[in-house]
């Protein structure tokens, strides 16, 4: 990753440091919380002392700063739901997984990195449900690492786009970003990405067109049912 | 207000904005903003005592800020706001840099303040 976070880690298995490299991302942001719980409590004790040397406690103030403490528990409940769906990756090696919930804690995990580098980050929903049957851990870890390559191309103002496309007794999910850098695209990310698909009979794929590029993960699959 | 004036960079509105409060309240003039940019266009228009900067925001991360203000503005006392959990790993040439010191978040505005004014008192 561009931040260096995972050079320190390098020496770990791959896997241990993708989980190491997810929970730092997550307590990083969790710290963020907890920061402005901190502030907006104290500015509550603030205006309390200020109460009991005759300032009058003003009521629009008061709900100003409990509407930011609701927020942000929210946001921290929002974000330890992830974190424990993330953590659950582990408890199976083999069993069916929506493709949907693995979109959603993707676009859980990476929506702070894709909005450090100023890139929005848009993942489309699966139009039908979509079963996996492999290690959930490994699948989140081989679409991260796609996801992580493509947001690494891209520039300030572009656009990532997640989308499964199903087929058959298959699904595609494509990776569409930026196209320089991603074919030429050499490195430990890719490297760990292949050796996963491979291990579940899935394929990494790259496409080239005019004014962006793509990744494609190929992954054995079971359509369910249509959404739409 | 005749005291320090700080401005505070991170891309938490609600924490800076709180602490701009808490910092008021206690008689130290204070301003925020969400991004590097901001803070840039902000201090060549207004005299700032103290920054504080975020490591990690879109756009300008706080070191890339500290670097830009380290030439413009080579008097203001700088500190570095952090989440990670190990500063001096992610930050080793901190001071080499020019940062007076590192507070990791969470942090009691007590801890900001005494931060403040040592930098303040700090000649380098």
């Amino acid at each position: 990753m561009a931040d260096g976070t995972e050079s320190r880690v390098a020496p770990v298995s791959p896997e241990l440091a993708f989980f190491g490299r997810i929970t730092a991302s997550v307590t990083h942001e969790l710290n963020n919380v907890l920061s402005i719980v901190e502030q907006a409590a104290g500015l509550l004790e603030d205006q309390l002392a200020a109460n009991e040397h005759g300032v009058p406690l003003d009521p629009d103030r008061l709900r100003t700063v409990h509407s930011r403490i609701e927020r942000q528990v929210e946001r921290g409940a929002g974000i330890i739901h992830n974190l424990n769906r993330f953590s659950h990756t582990v408890d199976d090696r083999d069993r069916d997984t929506d493709l949907g919930e693995f979109l959603a804690t993707l676009r859980a995990l990476c929506e702070r990195l894709a909005e450090l580098r100023h890139v929005t980050l848009e993942v489309v929903p699966c139009a039908s449900t979509v079963l996996i049957r492999h290690n959930p851990f490994a699948v989140l870890q081989a679409l991260f690492r796609a996801l992580e390559i493509v947001l690494d191309s891209a520039q300030a103002g572009e656009t990532v786009r997640v989308e499964a496309l199903p087929a058959a007794d298959r699904v595609t999910i494509r990776f569409t970003g930026p196209a320089s850098g991603l074919v030429a695209h050499r490195g430990p990310h890719l490297e760990t990405c292949r050796s996963l698909l491979a291990e579940m009979d899935g394929e990494l794929g790259t496409t080239e067109q005019s004014g962006g590029g793509a990744f494609e993960i190929l992954l054995p699959a079971t359509v369910v049912a249509d959404h739409c | 207000m005749s005291g320090p004036r700080v401005l505070l960079i991170d891309d938490e509105e609600e924490l800076v904005t709180t602490l701009v409060e808490r910092l008021e309240i206690r008689g130290i003039e204070a301003e925020a903003v969400t991004d590097g940019h901001a803070a840039l266009e902000l201090m060549s228009r207004e005299p700032f005592d103290v920054v504080a900067a975020d490591l990690k925001m879109p756009g300008l991360g706080g070191l890339e800020v500290i670097e830009i203000l380290r030439e413009r503005y080579p008097d203001v006392k700088i500190l570095l706001i952090t989440g990670h959990g190990r500063p001096d790993e992610e930050v080793k040439d901190y001071k080499v840099a020019g940062v007076h010191e590192v507070l990791v978040k969470p942090f009691s505005i007590d801890t900001l303040i005494a931060s403040i004014r040592g930098a303040l008192a700090a000649n380098t």
